[in-house]
């Protein structure tokens, strides 16, 4: 299984840290998506952003998070075989995992490239 | 009425002698504000956003809407009548709109004013406002006070985007209660002002207003209870008509998707929802910011906007049809706006900040928030998740939630207690 990562400047001990660790997360919150059902896909992030106003989540960052996942589940409907969102919240952050089954990427390096685009070029 | 007992008060009251614990209401609540314990049902005035569902959705007549019996007016000496503008929508075809509205005069009013009268200085000033905040998308209508009291509750972040100006019939309020004191030469206190509304939400606007400076109306009626009162001297106004103004082309404020159609223009885009369950939707879309190309949102708790109030007595489908109608054949006055500008100008309309007033946070302290967190998902497992509300909380998750608080214990669940233990076999 493939993994890329983007961690933003500065975090990247943060990160290393919460990888290598293995404390189990406080609250679980995992949802099914199921490939290409655009009724439910978005279900789960609203219940992630539901989660964290119980817990008092400072309102930007949980715009952020909601923002972030909402994304991600779509694309997951959109262009995988189904997978699912795993949300683990811990006393000082939360770690989002998107798992999905599908057809992978024929060029990581190029898909990587910024403005790249498989899409037909009609679509602008 | 009474409003001295709680903070937050609420025109919305419970007969407990007709109230069977049904949970009709626990299950219609979009902030989860009714729990019904002992077979009656109690609203959490913190929570209660007036939005008027379980009003209408009590068929024991247990849950009523409060406001102001007519008789309070002969307490001032110069009576004004405000009317919302979905009344005109209530009535049958053949009482005309101007005749309708002499009724209303002829109940003992000295004036009567309309909201439809400043609809087109509320799309200017909107629009004004829009242009002048372009740091906030989109911005968030504020006339419906149960949509502005759900962004308090459950949509805190969205507080800057609300449109920060008094609602219509409260621009109204300060414009005329100056105009005529001055022109009657008249003190405050003998001038009476009240709204004619179509919803509970507004009747606890005028008792307890959000954000306003000072106090505005000095009472709320119903649209249902002076339609009764039209109805019974109707057949004489009809016999003697008085020449009077009307608006029609103002009442598109009652319906939510004119009113956006209203504000939309070249550099603004407008959307509009209502119904309140499509406004929490909405709402949370605007949180993600995925509605930011709207430059406007107008947000209507009730079906078709204000004509959907549950004080109506007209089906909010039929009451739009026959605004629409008053519309298109209706001549307007178009009513000198000058002088409300320059009050706008003036700042006069400016509410205050809103403060938030979140209902979903479990503790204040975030670590103490997910260890409850926890026990309720420890609850929640034990419960059977058929979401029955029988327990009297809306959902197994609310009275998970309920329990971790000490409003309840898992004995409430009436469907754990009827199924023996395993123990027991």
């Amino acid at each position: 299984m493939a993994e890329y990562w983007f961690i933003a400047d500065g975090f990247e001990e943060r990160v290393r840290e919460h990888l290598n660790s293995n404390v189990e997360a406080e609250v679980d919150l995992d949802f099914g998506i199921p490939e290409k059902d655009f009724n439910t896909a978005g279900k789960g992030s609203s219940e992630l952003k539901n989660l964290l106003k119980r817990l008092g989540v400072d309102s930007d960052i949980l715009r952020r998070i909601a923002v972030a996942s909402y994304e991600a589940e779509i694309n997951v409907a959109a262009h995988s075989q189904g997978g699912v969102m795993k949300s683990a919240v811990y006393d000082d952050h939360i770690h989002v995992r998107f798992v999905d089954e599908g057809p992978g990427i024929a060029d990581i390096e190029q898909a990587m490239v910024p403005g790249y685009s498989t899409a037909d070029d009609l679509v602008l | 009425m009474n409003k001295a007992d709680s903070k937050y008060f609420h025109a919305i009251q419970i007969l407990e002698d007709n109230c069977t614990g049904c949970t009709a209401c626990v299950r219609v609540c979009p902030t989860e504000a009714i729990r019904v314990r002992d077979r009656k049902a109690s609203i959490d005035p913190y929570r209660c956003v007036d939005c008027g569902n379980c009003v209408s959705v009590c068929e024991f007549h247990a849950i009523i809407p409060a406001s102001d019996p007519l008789d309070i007016i002969k307490n001032y000496k110069y009576r004004l009548a405000i009317i919302s503008s979905s009344f005109f929508g209530q009535f049958s075809e053949d009482i005309s709109y101007a005749i309708a509205k002499q009724a209303v005069l002829q109940l003992g009013f000295d004036e009567v004013a309309e909201e439809a009268s400043v609809t087109n200085f509320m799309v200017k000033m909107i629009r004004e406002y829009i242009r002048e905040n372009r740091d906030k998308r989109p911005i968030l209508s504020s006339n419906c006070p149960a949509v502005v009291r759900l962004i308090q509750v459950k949509f805190p972040s969205l507080l800057p985007n609300l449109f920060h100006q008094e609602a219509p019939m409260s621009i109204l309020t300060r414009f005329l209660r100056d105009k005529i004191c001055r022109e009657k030469n008249l003190s405050d206190e003998d001038l009476g002002i009240f709204l004619i509304v179509p919803c509970v939400a507004h009747v606890t606007a005028v008792h307890q207003p959000e954000g306003a400076y000072k106090h505005l109306q000095d009472g709320a009626f119903s649209t249902g209870m002076i339609y009764g009162k039209v109805r019974e001297i109707i057949k004489d106004v009809q016999n003697h008509p008085v020449p009077i103004d009307t608006y029609p082309h103002g009442l598109t404020w009652a319906l939510s998707g004119v009113q956006a159609e209203l504000v939309d223009t070249d550099d603004i885009r407008a959307l509009s929802v209502n119904g309140i369950d499509n406004v929490m939707d909405i709402l949370s879309r605007v949180e993600d910011h995925y509605l930011d190309q709207y430059d406007y949102i107008v947000l209507r708790s009730c079906t078709n906007g204000c004509v959907g109030g549950c004080l109506n007595v007209e089906n909010p489908f039929v009451a739009m049809s026959r605004i629409k109608k008053m519309i298109k054949e209706g001549n307007s006055v178009d009513g000198d706006i000058s002088e409300m500008e320059k009050l706008y100008r003036d700042g006069e309309f400016k509410v205050s900040p809103l403060a938030p007033r979140p209902i979903m946070e479990l503790d204040k302290d975030i670590k103490k928030a997910i260890q409850k967190m926890k026990k309720i998902n420890e609850f929640l497992t034990m419960l059977p998740g058929l979401n029955c509300s029988a327990c009297g909380s809306p959902t197994c998750y609310a009275l998970a939630e309920d329990i971790v608080l000490g409003k309840a214990t898992l004995d409430d669940c009436v469907v754990l207690k009827r199924k023996p233990s395993e123990d027991d076999d």
